[in-house]
């Protein structure tokens, strides 16, 4: 439930305390009409107010669409992975969501790759949502009102992906002095620092700063063979004008990842920096009758950077990925013509895929330098019909055009116009249930590359071009749905989906080949592939119990000329059993327990079958692409937290966070170690295979305050 | 709330009853052939066949795997040799084929026939028509490392046709060559048809421990440059990778020859300049 309180004198700690009455109050009277509810407060006299106004509840999920909409608060209730509270983990809770594996950070959405789903914070795309292996979360919890996770049929004025949208939010809301807050967070990895300060009645700021320091507290003492070091900062800062029948609203961000080893005895160097910057302006406006314009301009940069030495000589291998959008969106939307909404969004994206600059002695090589210069326009029609009693459909189309000039040794232009249609028939009975059906199709022009066995800052984008046609998709769901948007209860839902892709990429694996090639576009694999599941979710919440459920039967294959002959082979995070539970229980006003159980079935990945020798080196021969799976996968943690409070609102919290508490090992990837000699002396080989695991028992303690 | 607790129990059934995929285990034997002519030189043919991936393998499986008993043939245009199999301990296989008539000659084609019982298997190649020319090779002092000195090279090349050099260096004193970083470049990306670089020597099998990139003061070293064709490039490319063994990077990983028959293979000619120098 929103209320909106706006009143200029309540600025003391007893006027704090009425105003949270006010809200309990409000709560009893759920279903008080707002001519009720203002006479029955303003009869209380407890506070002169200027204004209250109900809004709207806001659910969970709705009838009529197939999105899911995640709260501040349930985004708080997700499990802190290193003591860090990361929002995309509200998302990974979420069935149909496979994980990738321990520090992994992708998101791998109904057997979609982790690039084909898209990020953004306010409405400005993320490139990289993530810091290495997702220690940390790349947007501030602190900074995100609610989620809104998109990944059935979506509205058209959502385009460019195939799996899922995952829109994070910051608070839209009128603020008061009750927003004005303070908070300090630690763990032993980092600190960060949040403010949010009502500056006038109309004009609000939030901010928050970010340092780790593992270069200080923790990689002197691990890895002293070959020195390692890596650290991050991020900064956030967002502003907001409210208008008479409006808002603005101004969001920036950059942060920064760095990353240097050294190695073979300290003679190879190698520097990674990484990072995403963020800025966006957006104008909300409504007209006279209920029509609402909304408007945003923004600007988001993804750069990486490779510096590997070779001895300190001057001899280097220079290798950098950027890609940056601007973007412009205008949207209108017609309330009383069964919402109607129309829009246009024009984007203009800057792409060096793999950019490699060999300096070897005094003289340089530039070897791949693809440049793709890419404007797109998205125009889009959406609306709501009610078919009958019980029936309604939320439908819509989008035409996008794109064209993509590519910059290599000549210029080529590419041109693609695509249609878009995207809808969902709803079946409404005894107000809480429901039944749904949807279709889409949707496009994506621009591709997010994996070039190894994790998700790595080294994926690059890249656009559609001459030789790499458009991903394309038809999706069908289908799934009853219990919704209780009463406070407590149960929520549950089942759906079922099937998707056909053209069009989907790999990268060859060959790292030689980007450098021989000239073109990383020559490194693709190019195919097809299918999914289909079915996805189970149960939630339960009581007074002192927040629980969550979700199961998932699915499969994903995929069908690639260049790879395992031609034939059927499963998507590496193809994982047809996953199961997430979260459990948060309130053992008192002060302590707290939370938990997460994380079961899904092991990664695919090519078995090792044999050896051979060539040229003097052992190599191995491999079976099948991708037809033997990891043991099954699973991991528990746990944490426990005390809450409490000095002087008269200085709210404290302790945690202590175990990661993975049964120490389970498990296997990111299988690895094959060689050692031996054939000089005459005597000749030996010893194999050995490992499975290397990446995450084993760890405790963390984390330290919040705020003000 | 029943049709969710049908749909619940008609996935678990269908989840019990999931045939798992194929466990790829399954080992087929290979034969694995590396053969090689160089102009002015005679071709040699080393055959072994491959191993199951739990074999342990000793000294004994060592000379097991060695095929001594194929029929080596070698075709030119105006000859032939069935090739003589040679004992040397030195390298390994410890035995392999070479002839002891035919020469390699700049621009000609060769074929390779390979006869194991009733298993024939056959490949065709040809050697560039272009030797490489070493224009020079000097060292540089090191920083870090005062010990050792940086190797580099200049290449030139004039003429039309694309080219595809691969490097390699080896102490005096030992048989064999081990490929350089880079490993190798093609003429495109010289510039007034010359072609500079530091040249950093690589182990020569990925079962030794990695040494210094470096090479020591007076020890002297061959530097050998061989222009092949652009099948045999590629397969050498794709080997390094396999034979580098990075498991976080997937793809295709199957190393395809030019040698047909039940055997990965590669059969290849060069064109090769070498020159000796010693890092003072």
């Amino acid at each position: 439930m929103y209320i909106i309180v706006n009143n200029r004198t309540l600025d003391t700690p007893m006027y704090r305390l009425i105003i949270i009455m006010l809200f309990s109050v409000l709560q009893s009277f759920g279903q008080h009409s707002k001519e009720r509810l203002t006479d029955s407060l303003s009869n209380r006299k407890a506070v002169q107010l200027e204004e209250i106004q109900l809004l709207k509840s806001i659910p969970r999920r709705n009838h009529s669409d197939q999105s899911i909409r995640m709260g501040k608060a349930e985004i708080q209730q997700t499990f802190k992975f290193l003591g860090n509270l990361d929002p995309l983990n509200a998302v990974r809770v979420l069935p149909g969501v496979a994980s990738g594996g321990d520090l992994n950070s992708g998101l791998y959405v109904r057997g979609g790759d982790n690039g084909h789903n898209l990020i953004q914070y306010n409405g400005i795309t993320i490139y990289n949502p993530h810091h290495l292996f997702g220690l940390f979360p790349l947007i501030n919890p602190e900074m995100v009102n609610h989620i809104r996770f998109y990944n059935g049929a979506p509205p058209a004025f959502l385009s460019g992906r195939l799996s899922a949208y995952i829109q994070m939010q910051s608070a839209q809301e009128r603020f008061d002095s009750l927003s004005n807050e303070i908070a300090f967070h630690a763990s032993i990895l980092n600190a960060d620092f949040a403010i949010k300060k009502k500056i006038t009645p109309r004009f609000y700021l939030e901010g928050q700063a970010r340092k780790s320091f593992l270069n200080l507290l923790v990689w002197p003492f691990i890895n002293k063979k070959n020195p390692t070091g890596y650290d991050i900062y991020d900064l956030n800062i967002n502003l907001y004008y409210r208008w008479k029948n409006g808002f603005t609203q101004l969001t920036s961000y950059q942060g920064e990842d760095r990353f240097k080893m050294q190695f073979n005895k300290k003679t190879v160097y190698q520097k990674m920096d990484w990072g995403n910057r963020l800025v966006g302006l957006y104008h909300q406006q409504q007209l006279g009758e209920g029509h609402e314009l909304k408007a945003g301009l923004s600007q988001t940069a993804y750069n990486y950077k490779l510096d590997f030495d070779y001895n300190s000589s001057g001899s280097n291998i220079f290798l950098k990925n950027n890609v940056s959008s601007l973007q412009y969106d205008l949207k209108y939307k017609f309330k009383r013509q069964h919402g109607l909404e129309v829009g246009y969004i024009g984007s203009f994206h800057r792409i060096n895929p793999v950019d490699i600059h060999l300096q070897m002695a005094e003289s340089g090589q530039q070897l791949n330098h693809l440049k793709q210069r890419i404007l797109q326009h998205h125009l889009f029609l959406q609306t709501q019909l009610n078919i009958a009693e019980h029936w309604s459909a939320q439908a819509g189309l989008a035409f996008v055009k794109y064209q993509n000039n590519d910059y290599n040794d000549q210029k080529v232009q590419s041109v693609w116009n695509s249609w878009e249609p995207t809808i969902t028939f709803s079946y409404l009975f005894k107000d809480n249930y429901s039944f749904k059906l949807g279709w889409n199709r949707a496009g994506q022009h621009i591709q997010n590359i994996a070039m190894s066995a994790t998700s790595l800052p080294l994926d690059f984008w890249i656009g559609g071009g001459a030789e790499i046609s458009p991903s394309t998709q038809d999706q069908y769901t289908m799934g009853f749905y219990f919704l209780n948007n009463k406070q407590r209860g149960w929520e549950l839902s089942a759906e079922a989906f099937y998707r056909d892709l053209k069009n989907v990429y790999e990268f060859n694996g060959d790292i030689n080949s980007i450098v021989e090639k000239n073109n990383v576009v020559h490194s693709l694999y190019q195919g097809r592939a299918k999914s289909y599941g079915v996805e189970i979710y149960a939630k339960y919440v009581s007074e002192r119990l927040q629980s969550t459920t979700a199961y998932t039967y699915s499969r994903a294959f995929r069908w690639f000329d260049d790879l395992n002959d031609g034939n059927k082979f499963p998507f590496k995070y193809d994982r047809p059993h996953q199961l997430n539970m979260n459990v948060l229980y309130q053992i008192s006003e002060f302590w707290k327990l939370s938990s997460n159980f994380n079961l899904e079935s092991g990664l695919n990945y090519t078995p090792e079958v044999g050896r051979y020798f060539l040229n003097n080196n052992i190599l191995s021969e491999y079976g099948p692409y991708n037809s033997v799976r990891m043991p099954l996968y699973h991991r528990l943690d746990l944490g426990v937290s005390r809450n409490f409070t000095t002087g008269n609102r200085i709210k404290h919290e302790i945690g202590l966070h175990i990661i993975n508490v049964y120490n389970r090992a498990n296997p990111l990837f299988r690895l094959s170690h060689y050692e031996g000699s054939l000089d005459e002396g005597g000749q030996y080989i010893h194999t050995s295979q490992k499975d290397l695991a990446v995450l084993p028992f760890i405790p963390m303690f984390s330290y919040s305050v705020r003000l | 709330m029943r049709v969710i607790l049908l749909l619940s129990l008609l996935t678990l059934f269908l989840s019990c009853n999931n045939k798992d995929l194929d466990d790829g285990l399954s080992y087929t034997p290979k034969f694995i052939i590396d053969g090689n002519i160089e102009v002015d030189d005679f071709p040699v043919v080393k055959i072994t066949h491959n191993i199951p991936i739990n074999a342990k393998i000793d000294s004994a499986l060592l000379e097991q795997i060695i095929i001594r008993w194929a029929k080596v043939e070698v075709v030119s245009k105006d000859d032939t040799e069935v090739l003589t199999l040679i004992h040397d301990k030195k390298v390994f296989p410890y035995y392999y084929y070479k002839a002891r008539r035919l020469k390699g000659k700049l621009g000609e084609s060769y074929k390779l026939k390979v006869t194991y019982n009733d298993i024939i298997m056959e490949g065709e190649t040809y050697i560039p028509d272009h030797r490489p020319e070493i224009d020079s090779l000097w060292f540089k002092d090191n920083k870090v490392d005062t010990m050792r000195k940086e190797l580099y090279i200049r290449l030139f090349d004039d003429t039309p046709q694309l080219d595809y050099y691969r490097f390699y260096t080896r102490p005096d004193s030992i048989m064999e060559f081990s490929p350089t970083t880079p490993k190798f470049t093609d003429d495109s990306k010289f510039i007034n048809q010359y072609f500079e670089s530091s040249l950093y020597r690589n182990r020569l099998s990925n079962f030794e421990e990695p040494g210094s990139t470096l090479f020591l003061r007076d020890v002297p070293i061959i530097v050998k440059v061989s222009n092949m064709n652009k099948q045999a490039n590629d397969f050498w490319n794709k080997y390094q990778e396999l034979s580098a063994n990075i498991p976080l990077f997937g793809g295709n990983k199957l190393l395809q020859g030019n040698v047909s028959g039940p055997c990965i293979g590669i059969w290849y000619g060069t064109a090769s300049h070498s020159q000796l120098i010693t890092p003072n």
